[in-house]
This record gives C-alpha cells, structure tokens and sequence, in this order.
C-alpha cells in the first residue's frame, strides 16, 4: 500500500506546474541573469589589474620615464601607461579609458582624476612616492651631499618587506554566495510542495485531504508516502539546481564537489519539512498558509543575502544567533565553509543543525497531523 | 463605456502587485539619492586595517600611528575563523602582522619579510597596502641612511611617505552635469524594471483578463462594436500608462527638488517612450491566453531578465561584450544608453540621442504589430 501511495504522489508531484516552473524554470532563469550581471565583477573590479593612467610632459621629466619603463618591466606592474598631450589625456579621461592623469611637466608630479576608488588611491600614492623620493634626495644633497648615493640606491632598491599569506586557498569571489543564496532559495521554495503533505492529508483544507481521511489507509502510511514522495521530488530539483549553476554556469564550487551535493539534498529535505509543519499548524486557508509561508522565506533568504551579498555578515556582527537559526543562512554557510576552509568543521557544524531542523519540523508536522478527527466537515 | 468601467475595475483589483513595486521603489529611490556623495574634492579610501604588533617597539608604534592616521583601525577576530570571515566580507580590508625584531632588523637596514600578512583577496587594498608598507620600510632606511636617528627617522618617514600631491578631481567622465547629476540619475536608471513589472503585473493582468478566451467570445457576440471595443480598452490603457508615467515623474521632481531642467526634461522624455514600450510589452504578452501562474513567471522573468542584460542593475561597462552584444536586441538597452549619455558616460550627441529615442519607439511599433498579428490568428482560431 505504501508503495502504491508512494507511486501515485510522485506521478502527481511530476505533473504539477508550479513544481517546474518555480523550483526548476525560476531559479534556473534567475542564476542566468546573476551569472549575467556579476559574472566579470569580481575580476573587473575586485582583483586587482594595472591601472591604465595617461603621463602628460614626460620629455620634461626623463627620470620618470625611466621609473615608468622600469615598473613596466615587472610581471604585473602598478599602471599600464599612455604618453599622451593634454587634450589627448582629457579624452582618454573623459571616455573612462584612463583612471588618472599625470602631470610630469612641473618641480613636482601633479594628478588628475574623475573618480574616488583605490585605483585613483593608488594612482595619488605613485606620485606622492615618487615626490616625496625627490624631496629626500634634494634634502640629502642640501644637508650632506656625500650620502646622496646612499639614500637614493635605498630609494630605488626592491623591496619586499611583506610575506605573502593569503588565508583563502578556495575560490575567494564573494559574488559567488549570491548562487549559494540561490540554492538556498531553491531549497527552501521546496517548503511549497511541503505544504502540499500536509494541505492534501487534512480533511478541513482539501477536498482531497477529505476523501483520503475517508479511506482505508492507515493516516501515518499515507503522510509517509506523501513527504517521501516529496522528498524525492526536491531531491531531484536541487540536483538539477546544482548541477546547472556548477557545470554549465560554471560557478565554483570548490573541489569537494560531493559535499556539494549531500548539503543541497539535505536543504531541500529540510525545505519540504519545514512546509509540511506549517501548514499543519492551524486551520487556516491552504493559499494564506502559502503566502505567509513564501514572505517568510524570502525574509529568511533576504537576510543570509540574497538580495545583498554582505547582509549575512553584517548580522554575523550584530545579532550573530539569528544566522544559527536562519535556515537560508545555515545552507548557504556549509557551500561558503566548504569553499573557504580546508577542513569540514564549520561544514559539519551547519549539516548537523540542518538535520536537527529536519527532524524537528518533520516531527511537528506529523504530532499536528496525527489523530485528527473531525466531527463534520 | 462598459467595457471602459469593465476595465477600471479590473485594473483596481489587480493594483495591489504594482502598488508594492512602486511603494518599495520609490522607498530605495529616495535612499539611494539621499545617500549620494556630493564632495566636490578628492578623497583618498580609507580602508579597515588590523595591525598586529607582536614587536612592541618604537619603529612598531610609530608604523601602526602612521596606518592610523590614513585608515581605519579595526581588531581583526579572536581567532582564524573570525580573521578569515572578516577579510572575505571585507569588514577588515588588511590584516599586518608586525614581526618580532622589526626595528632591530629594519636599522640594520634589512628589508625582506618584516612582516607578515592576513589576506584573502588579490585586491587593489592589498598591492596598496604592500606599495604603502614597502614604501614606509624604503623611507625609513633612507632617512637613517642620511645620519638621523631613530626617533627623527621615524618622524622624518611619516611625514614624507604622508605627503600629499596636489590631486584635481574632474567630475566630467561619469558625474553628469548640476541639471542632472549621476546621483539622481540612477532614479531613471532603475525605472526600465519598475515600469515592465507595472505594466506587466497590472496592465497585462486586465488585458490577460479580458483576452481570456471565454469572456472574448461573450465579448464577440455582444452588441457593443469590436471597434468600439477595442477603443475602450485603448483609451482605458491610455490613461494607466499616462497616469504612471505622470507618478514616477512627479515624484522624480520631489527627489530632484523642484521642476527638472535641462537633461532632466530629456530623461523624462526617454522614461516616457520606455513608458510606451513596456505598455507593449505587456500588451503583447498578454495576447496570448496564459495561465495566472505562468503569466506570472514571465512577469518576473521578463522585468528581471531585461534589467540585469541591458545594464539596469549592473553598469554595461561591467558586462562582457556577447552579453551586450546580446542586449542590443532589447529595448532597455538603448534606455540605457541615452540615460548614460545624459549623465556623460558618453559623449552627448543630439543626433545619437534621438536616435535612441527612435529605436525604443520602433521597438514599441514591432511589438503593436505582433500583437495585431497574434490577434489575427486567435480570430481565425475563433472563426474556425
């Protein structure tokens, strides 16, 4: 008998349109159009590249010109340099296809920009090194001549005073939790077809519940074979889900890619338990259950940043407890701590308590569900 | 007037979707403009750095004073796990170590690994902070090198490596002009999104209603004209488009402070023909006969997919070229293009700005005729 119910609810659950068009169709079109719009960010904006500048005058200033060849000779060097006259330099500034332009006619370096960011703060520091490297050396040869030598091979040495220690060996492209968000959203819009469990087995909110109250069927068997079949169901969305934004969006991941799956298989599974428990609760309409049910979802994906990538950590630094019971948060953080730490602490963390989430909601669901008479409907 | 009064009232109850929409922009407009930066001067970024002093020397304190003065100090995290979810988030852009022996080593004129470094991204804060760092440790030997001490060296370096070069700020690239600044711009700049789901969500939803095929053929073999019909709808959808169109502008005019002036008039403008262009969107969708759900999916889809390809939430100079190669076949594009042409992103030119403006409008025309064509063939469905 189980496997009957078992099969008829997946049947019924593969021709359901909402389940297609908003845990398959929405979210597939949404992670295109993220992948559209922040799919370059990061490495346009982010990760630093030379800064393109324009140098106005340089035949008035040869040691500049030779300071430039020289950084241009490095791997990476800190400006990519157009010699350009002054008309030429405003265009170029004009069009945005320089941050900055250098003056090297006068005593000393003078800039121009048309914007705030860190590429014009680097742009102003170039200048105020070199600048302030003249004023030392013109110092030097004004107070003691003889060590104008020494100071200037300082000035000019390479120097690398820092070691390099980056913390984050995995992809470090924060964008890229705006796709966990979406995963997150994916898993717990399962809660919809959760809400069905419950909607289709209680006599007082379908007529269909009615008709299955009516018959021979154990209560428990017939709840069983309906969250199973959900189960399965949001399984295989997110499946979908993960796979699509992972091979061909080609969102990082990290290379523990099994990890992956098993936490976006469970937050689907805790996304239908969470449906199935509210809409045992109470009596109330099986679409006011769903609208309530949809605004306090998206509350949930809006603050572990769905809409804003860095809201999570915001509350991280303010109300930390609310991240701990946020569902959204807590899926989102197992991709983020699998993608960020080398180890599977904080991944192992956030699967336990999605797991305690299932299991307490899949309990509630089935203590409100269980026993209920009803003296006329 | 039936069909008239038939569409007001369907138009009232499908208000609520697109009274939200309107509510919640309107709410993040007046913020976002709020929030502008008007400085007419240059301003170096501070950043949030954590220096750890495991030296505790005069050369450490002076550093650490020093990065205090341009930046933002900030305690990086009690433990890695905090230091690393602060550096991805960018709460704390940088996190320095200074080694032990730092000023042992950097008076004996060592330069290499003084100190250590916690970072997550390859960010411009880093090869700035690097630059800064390298910098201070060059100045620093340099003014030992010249016989000062160490108590002058240090203050001889903080001055110099804190010396300002005189920086002109030229707000002409992308700032717009006093009658339309890139501030208030990005009101109009959104506006392509908030009018396609309007349209969609309350236009379309009426028409959708009335183009159902049960109430059509009521409609068909009622007395009133299909002429007649097909007027009062027009008329109906004429004042809704006008009347939103109007709302939007006239609170633009609240945020802008006053009548609009100048290129504010020609914004207007373009926000008018985009008006039109989304009323035919909707009109088009809404000639098919769509079920609610899926109509809604394609409200969501179509306003949402529109705006992130023709640079509505993300600017076009961020996009890869296939996708604006893409956007070029959708009409926000050219939205977008005379908006940013409006702002200074590119050159003004009342030749291209016109043209733009046309093409928008030529989008409109298409979309009307495919409509008329995917009616054409409902009646002979009818007819058959």
């Amino acid at each position: 008998m189980f496997l009957h119910n078992l099969k008829y609810e997946l049947l019924a659950g593969f021709r359901a349109k909402e389940l297609v068009i908003w845990l398959l169709i929405f979210p597939i079109a949404l992670a295109v159009l993220f992948k559209v719009a922040f799919g370059d960010i990061y490495e346009k904006y982010e990760v630093f590249s030379s800064i393109p500048a324009a140098v106005v005058d340089i035949d008035r200033n040869p040691s500049l010109k030779s300071v430039l060849d020289g950084m241009e000779s490095s791997g990476e060097p800190l400006m990519k340099v157009t010699y350009t006259d002054e008309e030429g330099a405003k265009e170029l500034l004009k069009k945005d296809d320089v941050e900055g332009i250098i003056y090297a006619g006068a005593d000393q370096l003078t800039l121009t920009v048309s914007g705030q960011g860190m590429s014009e703060t680097l742009l102003k520091t170039f200048c105020d090194q070199y600048n302030k490297n003249a004023k030392i050396i013109t110092d030097t040869a004004k107070k003691d001549p003889s060590k104008i030598a020494a100071v200037t091979s300082i000035l000019m040495k390479e120097t690398n005073a820092v070691k390099d220690a980056k913390l984050v060996r995995g992809n470090s492209n924060y964008y890229d939790e705006y796709f966990y968000n979406l995963i997150a959203m994916v898993a717990l819009f399962g809660a919809l077809i959760g809400l069905t469990v419950a909607v289709d087995n209680q006599a007082n909110l379908s007529p269909l519940g009615a008709r299955k109250n009516c018959s021979p069927t154990p209560k428990s068997l017939s709840l069983a074979a309906s969250l199973i079949s959900r189960f399965v169901l949001q399984t295989l969305c997110m499946t979908i889900s993960v796979t699509f934004e992972c091979f061909v969006l080609k969102i990082d991941f990290g290379d523990r890619l099994g990890l992956v799956y098993l936490a976006a298989i469970l937050a689907g599974i805790l996304g239908v338990s969470i449906g199935f428990a509210v809409g045992s609760i109470g009596t109330m309409e099986a679409k006011l259950k769903q609208t309530i049910l949809t605004s306090v979802l998206m509350i949930f994906c809006f603050l572990s940043g769905l809409m804003d990538a860095g809201m999570k950590q915001r509350i991280a630094e303010n109300v930390p407890f609310i991240n701990r019971i946020n569902p959204a948060a807590v899926i989102t953080d197992s991709f983020h701590a699998l993608n960020v730490y080398s180890d599977t602490k904080v991944y192992t963390e956030k699967i336990i308590t999605m797991l305690i989430m299932t299991a307490v909601f899949s309990m509630l669901g089935f203590i409100l569900t269980r026993r209920r008479k009803y003296a006329s409907l | 007037m039936q069909v008239c009064n038939l569409f007001f009232k369907l138009l009232r109850r499908n208000m609520k979707t697109a009274v939200i929409f309107t509510a919640v922009f309107l709410v993040i407009a007046f913020a976002i403009s709020g929030s502008s930066d008007k400085s007419e001067m240059f301003k170096e970024n501070r950043l949030s750095v954590a220096v750890i002093d495991n030296d505790s020397s005069e050369a450490s304190k002076a550093l650490t004073d020093f990065i205090g003065s341009k930046h933002e100090l900030r305690d990086a995290g009690s433990d890695m796990a905090e230091i690393t979810e602060n550096l991805y988030w960018e709460s704390v852009n940088y996190v320095l170590i200074i080694n032990e022996g730092f000023e042992q080593r950097l008076t004996a004129g060592e330069t290499e690994d003084l100190f250590g470094e916690y970072r997550v991204h390859d960010d411009f804060s880093t090869v700035y902070m690097k630059t800064v760092l390298n910098e201070y440790v060059k100045t620093a030997q340099a003014c030992l090198a010249a016989g000062s001490s160490l108590t002058e060296a240090l203050q001889q370096t903080s001055e110099a490596v804190g010396m300002n070069t005189e920086v002109t700020y030229s707000k002409e690239s992308s700032e717009g002009s006093e009658e339309f600044s890139s501030s208030f711009a990005v009101y109009f700049q959104y506006m392509p999104y908030i009018l396609i789901s309007v349209m969609l969500s309350a236009l379309g939803v009426v028409l959708s209603s009335l183009n159902k095929k049960g109430v059509r053929y009521r409609t068909e073999c009622s007395a009133v004209s299909p002429r007649s019909v097909t007027l009062q709808i027009f008329a109906g959808a004429a004042v809704f488009v006008i009347a939103v169109w109007l709302i939007y502008n006239i609170a633009g005019m609240i945020m802008y402070g006053g009548i609009f002036r100048g290129k504010a008039w020609l914004a207007a403008l373009n926000s008018l023909i985009f008006t039109l262009v989304s009323a035919s969107i909707a009109i088009f969708v809404s000639s098919f006969d769509l079920e609610d759900n899926v109509f809604s999916v394609i409200t969501q889809i179509l306003g949402l997919g529109i705006s992130f390809l023709c640079g509505v939430f993300v600017p076009l100079s961020v996009m890869n070229s296939g996708v604006i190669s893409a956007a070029r076949f959708l009409p926000a594009y050219w939205y977008i293009r005379a908006n940013d042409m409006l702002i200074g992103r590119e050159a003004f030119s009342a030749g291209s700005f016109t043209g733009f403006l046309l093409i928008e409008t030529g989008f409109a025309v298409v979309l009307l005729m495919l409509t008329f064509v995917v009616k054409r063939s409902r009646a002979h469905e009818t007819a058959a």
